[in-house]
């Protein structure tokens, strides 16, 4: 066998120019391919903690009424909370959040918005909640999204027109005191966040909530009128975004490694066409036909091996700095309404790049092995001829 | 002469009416057992402005309400029921009843300046405030009264309004919706008035929502009977589809 690889090597080498554009296309495409899975492991990552940390905690508490994907439903969305949650809130285990809708006036224009309500003191989420507590009246916080689409800044005010929980109508000014940049959009876009005991205030409540964030996931049942939500079922919308875009990359996974393999075909099919008197030879010789379609299997897979080889001597310093620096992303991702972080890093774990090499090996070994299912049915003395059935 | 102009006065204190005396006649004004009518809304937003002409069926003092879109051509056929607090919309585009309740109804109607339920209820004054007279004054040319009015109820849309009535139609010529910071809300001013079925009526009217830019939402009413006869079956969710 050892004859065989040597042998197959030795040939490999002797292929030159045709070898080695073989193994750097091959090593484009598995550079590719670790790049773009990279890329999109990195994506999940960011977007995961992102949201972990800064909307979902370590899981929910819901109020019954609340349907995130129901506005109408809002108006009535809150209740008390249950005296096992409220000595969780005290322990600091949990925070509250009070959901209200509202419309707000930048420019003169009506826009329907949702108020949030949130300690200042908080410590739960990752948020600059502390600059809620200001002295200022009815201090508010903005993401960048909200900010960009109202035109406000820092040091704006803001009409605001809200109802009480009885249905009457109040309105009053507020007070941009932060634009946090944030890449969940769920707690960017239409939302207001203030202090919860101003929200309580003026919506004529005294101890409501509609949401309450979890520090740690440890409790895993609805308590009372509350439903509780897993960190797993909360980043289910990630987790379906990480899954679109993962689909999306075996169709340019396909498109890539298809490109290499043809190459490869196409050159063992070459081969087998060209080499046919040396076949022939072989096994007049005595090889046996299945020596020979290892020779030749082994030749094509060597590519393989090699284009590896190659890749990561060039492609490890690129997977470094995508790691380290990133990429911007295209900024119309923003729209999608997906937690998109400005700028992508990859990460590459060990499963990813074995996984990647074994594909590659085994692609190429079986695109190698398939020509030559014809050396097979070959007559060697016809071949030594030249000719071939 | 002197004791003569003594009793002109006192029977003037007599016979002056009272802020829910002047709410019951306004209210008269605008409610029947029933009415039918046919209205046109002009809303100017900054730029154009776009009609809509609706006919409107409502009984029960605005309890029950039903409304379709006459035009233009784009909403023609859009349909609304409203029972007591909850709305049901039919979009003949879409196909589709949408149930609206909650604050929902608070939202403005088709872009313009009025709410579903300024649009869709009836004027009952007298049982949702206490009101008192603030001052007598001229607007347009009318004699006034000018009430302050508040909510007796929690849930009113508006828990303190102000109000200028002509003193001889009865009819509130202007009126001033706050929010509970006492912040302006809405302005509404009647602009012509007409006499039916031996009431006088607002024919235009301009509301104005005070909180965004634009030049208010005109709301002409074309046509309007007073006790008619409405099936029943005009306030069912199944008249929406028809």
């Amino acid at each position: 066998m050892l004859l065989v690889i040597n042998l197959a090597f030795k040939n490999l080498m002797g292929g030159r120019l045709r070898t080695v554009l073989n193994i750097l296309i091959l090593s484009f495409a598995f550079v590719a391919i670790l790049l773009y899975q990279g890329l999109i492991a990195g994506m999940n990552d960011q977007m995961t903690r992102a949201v972990i940390e800064e909307e979902v905690g370590g899981g929910q508490f819901w109020v019954n009424s609340y349907d995130p994907y129901d506005p109408f439903k809002l108006d009535n969305a809150y209740g008390p909370l249950p005296s096992k949650l409220i000595a969780m809130v005290n322990e600091g285990q949990a925070e509250p959040i009070l959901l209200r809708p509202a419309t707000i006036f930048p420019q003169g224009r009506e826009q329907g918005v949702v108020l949030r309500g949130i300690n200042p003191n908080q410590n739960i989420l990752k948020m600059p909640t502390t600059v809620l507590s200001s002295e200022i009246e009815l201090p508010l916080i903005i993401g960048k999204r909200m900010a960009k689409s109202t035109g406000l800044k820092v040091g704006d005010t803001i009409m605001i027109r809200w109802r009480d929980k009885n249905g009457a109508f109040d309105a009053k000014k507020g007070t941009i005191v932060a634009v946090m940049g944030t890449i969940v959009q769920t707690i960017d876009r239409g939302q207001i966040w203030m202090s919860l005991q101003d929200l309580l205030k003026i919506s004529n409540m005294e101890k409501e909530a509609t949401i309450l964030v979890l520090k740690y996931p440890h409790i895993s049942e609805s308590i009372e009128n509350w439903t509780y939500k897993s960190q797993k079922n909360l980043l289910q919308d990630v987790k379906s975004a990480v899954d679109a875009e993962k689909s999306f990359s075996i169709v340019m996974n396909i498109i890539l490694l298809g490109l290499a393999l043809i190459a490869i075909f196409d050159s063992q099919m070459f081969a087998v066409f060209r080499r046919r008197k040396e076949i022939g030879t072989l096994i007049a010789l005595g090889m046996t036909r299945a020596k020979v379609i290892a020779l030749f299997t082994i030749e094509g897979a060597l590519n393989g091996v090699l284009a590896i080889c190659a890749g990561f001597v060039w492609g490890l310093p690129l997977m470094r700095y995508m790691m380290n620096t990133g990429m911007s992303v295209y900024s119309a991702a923003d729209d999608f309404g997906m937690a998109m972080p400005e700028r992508l890093y990859a990460s590459f774990s060990l499963q990813l790049i074995l996984e990647s090499t074994l594909l590659i090996f085994l692609m190429v070994t079986i695109v190698s092995y398939l020509p030559t299912k014809k050396i097979a049915k070959l007559n060697p003395t016809d071949a030594i001829r030249g000719k071939v059935t | 002469m002197k004791i003569f102009a003594q009793i002109i006065l006192l029977l003037s204190f007599c016979f002056a009416l009272t802020g829910p005396e002047i709410l019951q006649k306004v209210d008269n004004n605008f409610q029947g057992l029933n009415q039918i009518s046919e209205s046109t809304m002009i809303i100017h937003d900054l730029r154009f402005s776009r009609s809509i002409s609706a006919k409107s069926w409502s009984a029960e003092k605005g309890k029950l309400a039903f409304t379709e879109y006459l035009s233009p051509a784009r909403e023609k056929g859009t349909k609304m029921l409203k029972i007591e607090d909850e709305l049901w919309i039919y979009s003949p585009m879409a196909d589709r009843i949408i149930k609206i309740a909650g604050h929902m109804l608070k939202q403005s109607v088709s872009g313009s300046d009025l709410s579903y339920e300024d649009y869709l209820e009836e004027s009952d004054l007298v049982n949702n405030y206490s009101s008192k007279i603030i001052r007598e004054e001229l607007f347009e040319e009318r004699e006034c009264y000018v009430l302050e009015l508040v909510g007796k109820k929690e849930g009113l849309s508006y828990p303190v309004q102000k109000i200028w009535v002509d003193k001889e139609r009865f009819l509130p010529l202007k009126s001033e919706q706050f929010a509970k910071s006492g912040e302006l809300l809405k302005r509404s001013v009647i602009n012509e008035v007409f006499k039916v079925a031996n009431r006088w009526y607002p024919k235009r009217m301009t509301y104005k929502d005070m909180l965004k830019t634009g030049k208010g939402t005109e709301f002409v009413v074309d046509s309007i009977k007073f006790d008619q006869s409405i099936p029943a079956h005009t306030f069912t969710k199944a008249n929406l589809r028809r």
